[in-house]
């Protein structure tokens, strides 16, 4: 007796339906990170081959290439890292008990944790954002995902009210979701960390990033 | 076709493997030796930043050596990121070789013996490399093992009785569902273990969680072990062991730790460093804090030291003093009155006015650890004296801000608001308190319970002699009203199970698609 063979046609809507979601997949979760990553490449690219953080400065005479040591364009409230060419603002005093909430903050930039240190005062600041986000309706959704490349004394700057404040890494590492026994922890410097889910793609773990004040 | 599926199939598995090298190449703890993992290294976590890394560990070879005999080897039971169990003698090489299942090997080089006739005589800054090793599971029993053990399941019946066992570093272990005379004060080293089988044995697959006085739960460690363990809360600290493995099977038991014991005579007290999988060496001998006294600072005073009724312009010189039981006070922030504030690393400052009237004037100190303190004893006022021709000059100057219950909602927030008026005084004093209130008063001083968490913007007024409301920058202050502490880390990434559907559905796709063509369906 033949078996019954389901016909063609459907077999193909399966499978193109399957390879489409999963371009979808690809498109949404690794596009931003793909551009942050070549952005990245770029940057480094630049800087070691011509010392320079802009490729019009090559073509533009007097040019002025943006030095994030110094400079913000966030100076109200943002934070710079200018080994990743990173320059984002911070959403102060945001819940991070509240999916909602925090999902909103991260629309408009890094959130900080309501219930943490503020900067220029003592204890541990918690800043958060995407390393990769299943959603493209802003520029924040892969802002974190170059975290893993600091490496420890780079220089993180948070502004706040035109005042920065410079820090330096002092530990990196990769935490379970639940592990929040750092914040019982008693810090002897002003700190902060910056978290992220790690790996990019996934929200398994976190990567934790801390920073000691120094300026 | 084909060429097309092959393309995507492999810019797929090209854009995971960028995220997954990039994640490993960063987790040392992932990196692996013979049938083990390595679960700390030098160059990683907090401890590295005190150590030189000398090269002296190998993680390819699995060995650490020195010229001098300095590699001490260190073997613990389970899966550990810092083990200190079972030390060898000092010598010059140690390897991970010849290590059976189910062990954690810590191989540590110093710049010195370590042991020696007064017990531990090193601390982390004498640690030059270090790695720690963990060899892997044992397999599980099989049903053709000829031990006794064979028909045991791993149950909660056959782990009883699981309980928690407290101790002080270098002290003797005590159980018990509510340990008070441990002699653990804020500050010290605690040690915590999960037994299970009255004590012989650590409760297979535990975690420990603490909840301290008013605090929520939280995992401090991924194992029944836990050391290095510091609180600076006094009370009631409660412990959970839950196992992994075994459904539920564990433990709850409590330990009181008490409040520091300040002595008369001073005491020297390092800084304290977070507490992470650092790979100090330090035995059960080392020396420990014996008491840390809480953090206390204040702003004790601020004096006029001259310049004082003086005419205008006046050039004031003011001295703030602070106290600090830890260290020294980092800076002095002095708010003048008349809209400017500085911020010094030294207690005294000159100020020049340049407009005359009555000016409050306050000072705060940063203590040690970062905080911003003010008092009452720190603000005082500055007079200056007219002079024959002086224009109408008014303005609202200081907003100063204190929040009850650490900012917390809900929470009380308390306004004072300062200006001056070098022709009279000032009339009245408004305040927008940011959450849609606004109040007017003849008073300086206002209050305003937030019970909602949020950040308000509040901003103040004066009405001059004149009868002109007068709102400046100066006088504007961002009020942070907290919400509870975090619970969980937030989730900043795209949900696993969206990958795993994307990786499978993408698979599935162009599987289908192959079978298809190969059977010329």
């Amino acid at each position: 007796m033949a078996r019954p063979q389901l016909p063609s046609w459907i077999l193909s809507v399966i499978s193109f339906g399957l390879i489409g979601f999963f371009i979808i997949w690809l498109t949404l979760t690794y596009l931003p990170v793909l551009i942050v990553e070549v952005k990245y490449s770029s940057f480094q690219l630049l800087k070691s081959s011509f010392g320079v953080t802009d490729l019009r400065s090559l073509f533009i005479p007097n040019f002025k290439n943006l030095d994030l040591q110094g400079y913000s364009n966030y100076q109200d409230y943002g934070i710079t890292i200018p080994v990743l060419n990173l320059d984002e603002p911070v959403v102060f005093n945001v819940d991070p008990n509240d999916e909602q909430a925090y999902g909103e903050a991260l629309k408009k930039g890094i959130a900080h944790a309501s219930g943490t240190s503020f900067p220029d005062s003592s204890g541990l600041g918690y800043y958060f954002a995407h390393s990769s986000s299943p959603e493209l309706r802003s520029q924040y959704n892969a802002v974190f995902y170059l975290l893993g490349k600091l490496k420890l004394d780079d220089p993180i700057y948070i502004w706040q009210e035109q005042k920065k404040f410079k820090y330096l890494v002092s530990e990196i590492k990769v935490t379970q979701p639940e592990d929040i026994s750092f914040l019982e922890t008693e810090y002897d410097n002003e700190a902060i960390v910056l978290q992220t889910c790690w790996p990019p793609g996934t929200t398994s773990q976190r990567l934790l990033v801390f920073a000691q004040r120094v300026e | 076709m084909k060429l097309v599926l092959s393309f995507l199939l492999l810019l797929s598995f090209s854009c995971f493997t960028v995220a997954l090298t990039s994640y490993f190449s960063r987790i040392n703890a992932q990196m692996t030796y013979s049938q083990g993992v390595f679960t700390n290294l030098c160059g990683t976590g907090t401890a590295a930043t005190a150590h030189s890394c000398n090269q002296g560990c190998n993680v390819k070879t699995g060995s650490c050596s020195a010229k001098q005999a300095t590699v001490v080897k260190f073997t613990c039971d389970g899966k550990v990121t810092d083990c200190r169990n079972n030390e060898s003698s000092f010598s010059t090489s140690q390897s991970l070789e010849g290590v059976s299942c189910g062990k954690t090997v810590q191989l540590d080089i110093f710049n010195k013996v370590c042991r020696t006739d007064k017990g531990w005589v090193c601390g982390d800054r004498d640690l030059q490399d270090y790695l720690v090793w963990y060899s892997g599971d044992c397999p599980a029993k099989t049903s053709t093992a000829t031990t006794p053990q064979v028909a045991d399941k791993n149950t909660c019946d056959t782990q009883q009785p699981v309980a928690i066992q407290f101790r002080k570093s270098g002290g003797s272990w005590q159980s018990g569902p509510s340990v008070t005379a441990a002699g653990i004060t804020v500050g010290e080293e605690l040690e915590v273990n999960c037994f299970a089988q009255n004590g012989t044995k650590l409760l297979p697959g535990g975690t420990i969680q603490v909840t301290a006085p008013q605090g929520k739960p939280v995992t401090v460690s991924s194992s029944s072990e836990l050391k290095n363990y510091r609180s600076f809360a006094a009370g009631t600290h409660s412990f959970s062991c839950i196992s992994n493995s075994i459904a539920s099977c564990g433990a709850n038991d409590k330990i009181t730790i008490q409040a520091a014991k300040v002595e008369n005579k001073a005491v020297t007290v390092n800084p304290v460093k977070p507490i992470s999988g650092k790979a100090i060496a330090l035995s059960s001998s080392a020396p420990v804090a014996k008491a840390v006294p809480a953090h206390e600072s204040a702003c004790t005073g601020l004096a006029i030291v001259n310049g004082n009724n003086s005419l205008v312009p006046a050039t004031v010189k003011l001295r703030a003093s602070g106290t600090d039981n830890r260290g020294s006070l980092q800076k002095y922030r002095f708010t003048f009155g008349d809209g400017s504030v500085v911020e010094a690393d030294k207690p005294e400052l000159d100020h020049r006015y340049e407009v005359s009237g009555t000016f409050s004037v306050r000072a705060e100190i940063k203590d040690s650890q970062g905080n911003w303190k003010g008092s009452d004893a720190c603000a005082t006022t500055v007079t200056v004296k007219p002079a024959a021709v002086e224009s109408h000059k008014s303005a609202c100057s200081d907003l100063e801000v204190t929040i009850d219950n650490n900012g917390q909602a809900p929470a009380t927030a308390k306004f004072k608001v300062s200006g001056y008026d070098n022709k009279g005084s000032i009339q009245k004093y408004k305040i927008s308190l940011g959450n849609g209130t606004t109040r007017e008063s003849d008073t300086q001083t206002f209050e305003e319970k937030y019970l909602e968490a949020g950040t308000f913007v509040a901003q103040a007024a004066i009405r001059d002699s004149q009868g002109n409301w007068k709102e400046d920058s100066t006088c504007r202050k961002t009020v942070y009203v907290s919400t509870q502490p975090l619970t969980q880390q937030p989730a900043t990434g795209t949900p696993t199970i969206f990958t795993l559907a994307g990786l499978i559905s993408g698979s599935a796709g162009i599987g289908i698609q192959y079978w298809k063509r190969r059977l010329k369906l």
